[in-house]
C-alpha cells in the first residue's frame, strides 16, 4: 500500500504507481462495487460487512438514506423511498404510462422530459437517485481503498438505449466519478470468468433477474470480446416463477383469486421457500391459512418449465440474430439471483449441450467483471491484451418524407462509430432543413423513439435538390450518440450532442452539480483545476514522446520549431497557472496547433499497421 | 486515412471479398487503436483514435453484409441504387414477392407457426445466395444496370428476413 506519495512540483506522478479504480453494478434491486486487490478482482462490503447495497434511497426533509436503511421504510414511507429507479433512467412520463404499471410514487406534474418523483425533499429524477446510490458506493471503496478514486467502470444492460446510457453517465458526474467506461453487462460477466484466457467462440450470457431476462451472445476471438446480439424478455423475471408456484399453491387450497394483499405476499413467500427448498429435496410439505398439502420436483417442473422454456425460445431466437449456432457457443455464463435454481441450470444445460459456468455468485458476477475492466482502462495492467467491444441495441437514423425512418446506423454495429449521409431540398429557395433523429427497428416513425430534432438553418437559396446536407452520426465507445449536419456547397453547419428528449438540460446539470458540490469536501474550482493539470501532463507527455519519436521525419523545421515553442509555453503555464479556464484555454489551443501533427501520425500508425500486419502475416505463412 | 472502406483494408474495391483476411485485419487495427487503448493519453490521442476506430467499425460493418457491400461498390460509382424502376419491371419477381408476404402476413394460421417461420427463412437465405452470386456476375461484368436490380432483390430479401425475426418475436409475446 501506498501510504505516503511524493511527486516533485511540476512532475506527474509515477505512472507505475497502482491508481485506484473500480467496478460498479448498479442494478435494479442491487447494487454492488468491486476492486482489483492484488491481482483477483473482489466485492467490496460495507463496515457491517455486507456487500449488496439494495438499490434504494429514501429521501427525508434534511438528508437521504441509502440501502438497506431506506429499503426498510419502502412500506411505511413509499412516497419518499424510492426503489427500482434504474427502470426509469432516461425516460419520460409517457414511456412510465406505456409501461402500463402503476407507479407506487408522486410524479412532478406539467414538466416535459425525465420523470421527476415527489418527494419531503423536493423533485428528484431518477439521475439524482442513482448518483446517491452510486456515491454510497464511492464512498464505500474509497474508505476501503485509502483514498480517492482514479476512476470506474459503470455497468448498463446490453439494450440500453441512447438516453439510458446518458443517464447513467449524468448520474456518475452528479456522484463526482470519473468514469473509464459504461461496460454492458454481459460482456462484464464473461470477463469475470476470464474467459479472456479462454478457448476462442461464442459465449452466452444468460441473464435472469427478478423482473427481466436477458440473453446476450458474444464471441470471444484474439483477445477481443464482442457483443453479436442481445434478446430477451423485459417482461419476464425470476419472480414469475414464485407467482406461478404461488397460484397452484392458492388453486390447490381452493382460495379464490382475489386475494387480500397480506395473503399474497405470504403465499409468494411459501412459494419461494418451497422452490428453494425443492432444489435439496425432492418432495416439500405446504401449509397456507388451514390447507396443507405437498409439492414435488415433478409438479414443480411442470409449472416452471413454461417459464423457462419461454427463455430458452429467446435464446435461440438470439443466436439466430447474430447468426451463430448452438453448437458454436463454447461458454455459457449465468447471472442474476434466479439461475441458482437448479431446474434452470439443467434446462440451461441442456439446450446448449453444455454445463453452464456458476462458479462466481451470480448476483455478483457482472460487479467482478467491471473492476477487472476497471483496473485494465485505468492502467494498471499495461500489456493486457483484453479488448471489450459493444454494440448499438437499436437502429439509429433520420425522419424522411412520409414519415418514415431511414436507419443511418443499423443495430448491434460495434461501436464507436460514425457514418454520414447525404440529403437535399425539396423546395426551391429553401433555406432551413428540419432534422429529426430516431431510434427503432420499424420503418413508420411513429413506432420509433424520437431521440432529437434541431434545425440547420442559413442554407444559401438555391434550386430543389441542389443543396447537399450532409449528416453525420458519431457514437462514442459509451454508446452516446452526436449529431451534426452540415451544408456541403456553403459549409453553413450545426450539430447537437443527442440527449434533450428524455435527459437532463445541460443547465440542470450544471446546476445539480453546484448543488451537490456545496455539500461536497473539494471545492470544485480546485478539482476542475487538478482535471485540467492532469490532462496538461497527458498532452505534454504525449506531444513531447511524439516530437521526439516523428518530428523530424512527419514535420518541416519551421512546424517542428513551431510546436516545440508551444510545447514549452504550456509546460511553463501548467506550473503557474491557476485559474483552470485559462490553462483549459491554453491546452486547448496548444491541442490545435499540434492537430495536423496528430492527425499525420495517426494516420501514420494506421498505415504501418496494415503493412506490418501483412509482413506478419507472410511471415507466419513461411 | 483513406475514407474509401476497401482502401482502409488494403483492398481493391469488388463484390468477392475474404471475409476472413478482413476480419483479421478488423481485430487487428482495433487492437491498436480503440480508445480503451488510450488510457491516461490526451485528449486529443483519445479522440483521433475514436475517430480512426469508428471509421474501420463502419468499413467492416458494410463490407461484412452482402446487401451493404453492394449498395457500398455501387454509390462508390455514383450509381443511384433505390432500384424502384427495375424491380417494378420483373413481374415474375413482384408475383414471388407478393406470395412470400401472404406467407408471412398467414403464419398465424399454420400448425406450427414456429416452424413454418423456420422454413420461410431458409427459403429467404437461398434466395439471397443465389442474388449474391448473380449480382457479383453482373458487377464485375460492368452490366450496372442489372446489378442494381439483383440488389434490390437482395434488399427486399434482407427486409423480408428482418420482418420474419419480428415476426418470431411477436410469436413469443
Amino acid at each position: 500500500m501506498v501510504l505516503l506519495q511524493i511527486s516533485e512540483p511540476g512532475r506527474s506522478p509515477d505512472p507505475h504507481h497502482h491508481r485506484r479504480a473500480v467496478g460498479i453494478d448498479l442494478g435494479t434491486t442491487n447494487s454492488l462495487v468491486a476492486t482489483v486487490r492484488s491481482g483477483s478482482p473482489v466485492t467490496l462490503a460495507n463496515d457491517r460487512g455486507e456487500h449488496l447495497l439494495p438499490s434504494v434511497v429514501r429521501y427525508l426533509s434534511g438528508g437521504v438514506e441509502v440501502g438497506k436503511t431506506a429499503l426498510e421504510h419502502a412500506v411505511d414511507d413509499p412516497l419518499n423511498t424510492l426503489i427500482s429507479v434504474k427502470r426509469y433512467m432516461g425516460r419520460g412520463v409517457e414511456d412510465i404510462a406505456r409501461l402500463g404499471k402503476q407507479l407506487p410514487y408522486e410524479l412532478a406534474a406539467g414538466k416535459p422530459g425525465m420523470v421527476r418523483f415527489r418527494t419531503v425533499s423536493g423533485d428528484v429524477s431518477p439521475v439524482q437517485v442513482s448518483a446517491e446510490i452510486l456515491r454510497t458506493l464511492a464512498e464505500r471503496a474509497e474508505a476501503s481503498l485509502g483514498g480517492s478514486l482514479d476512476g470506474a467502470v459503470i455497468t448498463v444492460p446490453a439494450y440500453f438505449d441512447d438516453a439510458q446510457r446518458q443517464a447513467t453517465k449524468d448520474a456518475a458526474m452528479l456522484a463526482g466519478i470519473k468514469v473509464l467506461r459504461l461496460l454492458s453487462e454481459p460482456t462484464a460477466a464473461a470477463v469475470a470468468y476470464g474467459l479472456d484466457q479462454g478457448d476462442e467462440g461464442v459465449i452466452a450470457v444468460y441473464d435472469l433477474g427478478g423482473g427481466t431476462f436477458d440473453i446476450s451472445v458474444l464471441r470471444f476471438s484474439r483477445g477481443i470480446f464482442e457483443v453479436l446480439a442481445t434478446g430477451g424478455d423485459s417482461a419476464l423475471g425470476g419472480d414469475d416463477l414464485d407467482r406461478c408456484i404461488a397460484e397452484w399453491i392458492a388453486d390447490q387450497a381452493g382460495l379464490s383469486t382475489d386475494l387480500a394483499p397480506a395473503l399474497q405476499r405470504n403465499l409468494l413467500r411459501v412459494a419461494c421457500r418451497a422452490k428453494e427448498q425443492l432444489s435439496e429435496s425432492d418432495e416439500v410439505a405446504l401449509s397456507v391459512e388451514d390447507w396443507s398439502g405437498r409439492l414435488d420436483r415433478e409438479i414443480l417442473y411442470s409449472l416452471v418449465d413454461p417459464l423457462i422454456d419461454k427463455t430458452l425460445r429467446a435464446c435461440r431466437r438470439t443466436l439466430r440474430d447474430a447468426g451463430v449456432e448452438t453448437a458454436d457457443v463454447v461458454n455459457v455464463v449465468l447471472v442474476g439471483g434466479s439461475t441458482r435454481m437448479p431446474r434452470i441450470r439443467q434446462q440451461v444445460a441442456a439446450m446448449f449441450a453444455r454445463e453452464p459456468l456458476a462458479s462466481i455468485d451470480p448476483d455478483r458476477v457482472v460487479a467482478i467483471g467491471a473492476a477487472r475492466q476497471a483496473d485494465v482502462l485505468v492502467g494498471n495492467k499495461p500489456g493486457d491484451e483484453m479488448l471489450l467491444l459493444d454494440v448499438i441495441p437499436l437502429s439509429l437514423g433520420l425522419e424522411t418524407m412520409g414519415g418514415l425512418m431511414e436507419k443511418i446506423i443499423h443495430r448491434n454495429t460495434t461501436i464507436p462509430v460514425s457514418k454520414a449521409q447525404e440529403f437535399t431540398t425539396f423546395r426551391d429557395g429553401q433555406t432551413a432543413m428540419a432534422i429529426h433523429v430516431l431510434q427503432g427497428e420499424r420503418e413508420l416513425i411513429s413506432n420509433c423513439r424520437s431521440l432529437a430534432r434541431f434545425e440547420l438553418r442559413g442554407i444559401p437559396p438555391m434550386t430543389a435538390g441542389v443543396a447537399k446536407v450532409r449528416v453525420s452520426f458519431q457514437v462514442d465507445a459509451d454508446g452516446l450518440l452526436n449529431v451534426s449536419a452540415r451544408e456541403v456547397n456553403s459549409g453553413v453547419e450545426t450539430g447537437i450532442q443527442v440527449k434533450p428528449s428524455y435527459g437532463l438540460d445541460d443547465g440542470e446539470i450544471s446546476r445539480m452539480l453546484q448543488d451537490s458540490f456545496a455539500h461536497a469536501r473539494e471545492d470544485m474550482k480546485l478539482r476542475a483545476l487538478k482535471e485540467q493539470q492532469v490532462e496538461a501532463d497527458r498532452l505534454i507527455e504525449d506531444l513531447a514522446a511524439a516530437l521526439t519519436r516523428d518530428g523530424e521525419r512527419l514535420l518541416s523545421e519551421a512546424e517542428y520549431h513551431c510546436l516545440e515553442v508551444a510545447l514549452s509555453e504550456l509546460r511553463k503555464y501548467r506550473q503557474d497557472c491557476e485559474d483552470y479556464r485559462e490553462l483549459q484555454r491554453h491546452i486547448e489551443s496548444v491541442a490545435n496547433a499540434s492537430e495536423t501533427f496528430a492527425a499525420l501520425r495517426m494516420d501514420d500508425a494506421v498505415s504501418r499497421a496494415l503493412s506490418g500486419h501483412r509482413l506478419e502475416e507472410f511471415e507466419g505463412r513461411q | 486515412m483513406s475514407t474509401d472502406y476497401f482502401r482502409i483494408f488494403g483492398l481493391e474495391p469488388g463484390f468477392r471479398i475474404d471475409l476472413p483476411e478482413i476480419t483479421d485485419k478488423y481485430q487487428h487495427l482495433q487492437k491498436q487503436f480503440h480508445p480503451d487503448r488510450y488510457a491516461g493519453k490526451s485528449q486529443q490521442e483519445v479522440r483521433l483514435a475514436m475517430q480512426t476506430v469508428s471509421l474501420v467499425n463502419q468499413a467492416y460493418e458494410t463490407l461484412k453484409s452482402p446487401v451493404a457491400r453492394a449498395e457500398y461498390l455501387l454509390q462508390r460509382r455514383g450509381i443511384d441504387t433505390s432500384g424502384r424502376d427495375a424491380i417494378n419491371r420483373d413481374t415474375d419477381f413482384l408475383m414471388e414477392q407478393m406470395q412470400l408476404r401472404e406467407q408471412l402476413q398467414e403464419i398465424h394460421d399454420a400448425t406450427d407457426p414456429c416452424s413454418a417461420l423456420d422454413q420461410l427463412a431458409r427459403q429467404a437465405r437461398e434466395h439471397s445466395a443465389a442474388l449474391e452470386d448473380s449480382f457479383g456476375a453482373c458487377f464485375t461484368a460492368g452490366r450496372y444496370d442489372q446489378a442494381v436490380g439483383e440488389l434490390a432483390k437482395m434488399q427486399f430479401f434482407a427486409k423480408f428476413l428482418r420482418e420474419i425475426l419480428l415476426r418470431e418475436e411477436e410469436l413469443d409475446h
